[in-house]
């Protein structure tokens, strides 16, 4: 609505800047390449500069360019890449010991952090403290740290690091940044350091002001170790709460780089002719309906009893072929999003599995037939003869998704609809966030089972274990007893919890896609949820940018040493 | 009077300890918390959420947490956020003066603006100016502050540019431009479009209610028997009619004089100002109880303390008024 009320008045805008004559002057002068100032518009203020303080993507964006060069990072292939590491430790340069259990780092020579200090072993000795204290107060970026039984610095350069057991994520631990000894302070004290407001980094850029609630500057830093980078002399970050008020901004050119615009592309590329595009990169939101496969309301969050409905996989199954997916993708939700059959949809893990159940409503109408569900007067079927179901039940579902995120309200209102044209009534029953997403104790519909449907975009990282495991092993169902499950569809599958397990103690990768992605044929299978598509995210860069990576396992600023302004 | 005002402010003390538990109940039984937005992000484990919900106290009784929130406000310390880690005082004390500013300007703006409306309307109603006057603040009021604001940005940010050097002709937000931060004349530049969304609805609402209080009180006796004295119009209007007119309008004064600190969260929002409102409502949104407690409880203190304001100000103007 918003939006829209903004182009209109931009277009009026437009026209009266026509009338009057203004408008053709440059707005801003364009600086010559290498050097100038850099401003990107972010809708809330980072929380901190700590990356392993933040609970949300925000912190990130900021973060990325100044406090979050590690030993490795990920680049926009999936891979990872040396930075403060001199390479990749694996088994082939020695790096890693054969048993895996001993990983060998070598930094590059001549490191030093922003404040002229030289950036040693100690240093990474020092990181390993904090993130593996369990009172440090870190909310991400800690797994693993627990099964470093010693840190080893023969020398400034060299960090050797012995495993209580294989870990998979060794190269990803070290992803995120390091701390400086001589600028932070006591381990367990990490939330509160003033580092975390004003840090000493190995990154390309240093902080220079924090002015609350409206920009954060940062200068190069000059110690960075990339000689000549970053090109750069100053990036801002300012806080735009209104995605009109940022639109406007991209438009007279007075910044680069927008985060999220709230425009699809085909309308923002139009308003924002010669100034700046849209650019979209998959995102790793993943969204699909989730099916309760087990009794709703019978006071038993346990899958013992079918739900009378959806216990029977050939409705399930009539849903998944009722969806018009690319009618979904393309018109309703114009392009913004890709297509996603099945929970691995991107990442090095990522399975091509095809939509079985593709759309088609005939099929749909075919399977409710057999299933024992015949069409009632009022264009809803009714159950005669269905597998669970007493006989007249009407085949009317509720379809649970949070408020206040347009995507998700226009997708629930198609699906309605989709639904309807084969019989079936679906209610759409949205729920603050916080509700949806809340805990056992808080009753969360999908946390104690009682919902039919569940929409909601989910999503994982580069380490997808911890979450898939949570999502599909049948040990997961949350009950009073394991109320921080996460099987919310009750689903027992052997297979699917053996191929699980396997994925978890394996070293290769391959083995692991391969156990994956047995996962996700399983979900295709037998259709616990049904997916629909995975969100790609987006930004608005001005057209005098260059030399951007977009990147998603990154953020805004990731590779901002090699922006230029042209 | 002064017994009165002592009084009054004794008697804040329970009322803001009522206050106080009604906030924090309030608060708290809104759904969700502030580990919520963790709880959805893939990097975040379970443990780990249950490690800080232990750590910031989250698992224990709410009367228990009460206790700790009202020792603390004892000692004169709103606690620190959740999400900055932040002392609350610190982040409250940054947004204040800049809600000041705003909300300042734009109120006196209004004040100056909205009084002489209010007085000539009511002087000659029914006349040109009075009903130009009535249309005019007929649509300021009914124009939502969102819309004039996106329509300001478009009009004087996105179509006009200053003819001699191209640039927008006012700023579409924040405070300052870069670099001339404090600058006084680049704070002015950038307060004008806040502040004409911010007054605009003011004005419109002030100078009608100053007009209808002004026409009856020009009906009264008193004022007739001043014109029948021989009195000169602006005596009559200044001194006699003004003063009682005005009366109903401090009352109206005083309940938004709370929104000098409280905010404007709409007009903060669009023009990108960091003031109180935006404070309150990212606070509200991230469920950051230190934060948002302290702002509720101070906005709740200055309510209290302009409603004493406004009691001993009608003794003031209004010396019939008699405090017992």
């Amino acid at each position: 609505m918003k939006i829209k009320m903004f182009t209109l008045l931009v277009i009026l805008g437009l026209v009266l800047s026509a009338c009057s004559g203004g408008g053709n002057a440059p707005a801003t002068e364009p600086a010559s390449s290498g050097g100038g100032t850099a401003v990107l518009i972010l809708p809330e203020e980072p929380t901190t500069l700590n990356y392993y303080l933040a609970d949300a993507a925000i912190v990130r964006q900021a973060a990325d360019a100044t406090s979050m060069t590690g030993l490795v990072t990920i680049d926009e292939t999936g891979n990872f890449v040396p930075t403060l590491a001199q390479e990749i430790p694996t088994t082939e340069n020695g790096g890693l010991s054969s048993d895996y259990l001993t990983v060998t780092w070598k930094l590059k020579e001549g490191l030093k952090w922003s404040d002229g200090e030289a950036l040693t072993s100690d240093d990474v000795k020092f990181t390993v403290e904090v993130l593996s204290n369990p009172n440090s107060g870190a909310l991400v970026g800690t797994s693993g740290f627990d099964l470093i039984t010693k840190t080893e610095t023969p020398d400034d350069t060299t960090i050797v690091l012995t495993y209580s057991e294989a870990y998979p994520g060794y190269l990803d631990q070290f992803a995120y940044g390091l701390f400086p000894r001589h600028a932070t302070g006591k381990p367990e004290e990490m939330a509160s350091w003033e580092w975390n407001r004003k840090p000493v980094v190995a990154g390309p850029f240093v902080l220079s002001s924090w002015e609350s609630g409206k920009s954060l500057s940062f200068t190069r830093n000059p110690n960075y170790y990339e000689a000549g980078k970053p090109y750069l002399d100053e990036i801002v970050f300012e806080i735009v709460p209104e995605p009109a008020a940022q639109t406007a901004m991209m438009l007279n050119g007075e910044a680069q780089m927008q985060l999220w615009p709230g425009e699809f592309k085909a309308d923002y590329d139009t308003l924002l002719t010669g100034k700046a595009q849209q650019y979209l990169i998959p995102g790793i939101w993943n969204m699909a309906i989730d099916f309760n496969l087990s009794a709703p309301f019978d006071g038993d969050p346990t899958a013992s009893a079918p739900h009378p409905i959806l216990g029977d996989i050939r409705v399930r199954q009539a849903i998944a072929h009722a969806i018009n997916y690319q009618s979904l993708q393309q018109d309703v939700l114009k392009g913004s999003v890709g297509d996603s059959t099945n929970p691995f949809a991107y990442g090095w893990y990522k399975c091509e599995l095809p939509r079985q159940n593709g759309y088609d409503v005939e099929a749909a109408n075919k399977l409710l037939d057999e299933a024992g569900w015949v069409m009632g007067d009022d264009g809803i079927r009714v159950a005669k003869g269905a597998k669970y179901a007493e006989d007249g039940t009407r085949l009317s579902l509720e379809l649970q998704g949070y408020t206040a995120f347009d995507p998700l309200q226009l997708t629930e209102e198609f699906i309605v609809e989709n639904l309807k044209a084969v019989g079936i009534e679906a209610r759409i029953q949205n729920y603050d966030f916080s509700i949806i997403f809340g805990t056992f104790e808080d009753n969360s519909p999908r946390a104690v089972g009682d919902y039919d449907m569940l929409i909601f975009d989910r999503g994982f990282t580069t380490e997808p274990q911890g979450y898939n495991f949570d999502a599909y092993h049948s040990s997961r169902i949350p009950t009073a007893e394991n109320p921080t499950g996460g099987n919310y569809f009750r689903w027992v599958n052997s297979e699917v919890d053996a191929a699980l397990e396997a994925a978890g103690t394996s070293f290769d990768s391959q083995t692991r896609k391969d156990a994956y992605c047995k996962v996700g044929q399983a979900v295709l299978d037998e259709l616990p949820q049904v997916y629909l598509y995975l969100f790609q995210d987006n930004y608005g860069i001005a057209d005098n940018l260059t030399g951007y990576t977009l990147n998603t396992w990154g953020s805004m600023s990731w590779g901002v040493q090699n922006w230029k302004l042209k | 009077m002064q017994t009165y005002a002592l009084r009054r402010i004794l008697q804040t003390i329970p009322i803001l300890f009522i206050i106080s538990i009604l906030l924090f109940f309030l608060v708290r039984s809104a759904p969700g918390g502030p580990l919520t937005a963790a709880r959805r992000n893939p990097n975040i484990s379970k443990e780990q959420i249950e490690v800080l919900e232990e750590k910031l106290g989250l698992n224990d009784p709410l009367p228990v947490q009460y206790g700790r929130w009202l020792g603390d406000m004892f000692n004169g310390n709103l606690g620190e956020s959740i999400k900055f880690r932040r002392p609350v005082s610190e982040m409250i004390g940054e947004r204040i003066p800049n809600t000041l500013l705003l909300v300042g300007v734009a109120f006196l703006i209004t004040l100056m603006v909205a009084i002489p409306i209010g007085i000539l309307s009511a002087r000659k109603p029914y006349s040109l100016f009075d009903y130009t006057m009535t249309t005019v603040t007929f649509i300021g009021q009914s124009i939502p502050v969102y819309w004039l604001g996106l329509g300001l940005i478009v009009v004087f940010y996105v179509a006009l540019k200053n003819p001699f050097t191209g640039e927008p002709l006012f700023p579409v937000g924040g405070m300052n431009a870069r670099g001339k931060e404090g600058e006084l004349l680049d704070t002015i530049w950038h307060l004008v479009l806040p502040v004409t969304a911010l007054s605009l609805g003011w004005i419109a609402w002030y100078s009608r209610f100053l007009r209808s209080s002004m026409l009856d009180v020009l009906h009264e006796d008193y004022v007739r028997t001043a014109r029948a004295k021989g009195l000169k119009d602006n005596v009559v209007y200044y001194k006699h009619a003004l003063r009682n007119a005005i009366l109903p309008l401090v009352t109206l004064i005083a309940l938004d004089l709370p929104s000098l600190f409280a905010g404007a969260l709409f007009v903060e929002t669009i023009f990108s100002w960091p003031g109180m409102g935006r404070l309150f409502w990212d606070a509200a949104k991230g469920r950051d109880y230190p934060v948002l407690l302290g702002v509720v409880m101070i906005t709740a203190v200055l309510i209290i303390v302009c409603n004493i304001l406004a009691d001993l100000a009608y003794g003031w103007l209004d010396p019939q008024v008699k405090y017992e």
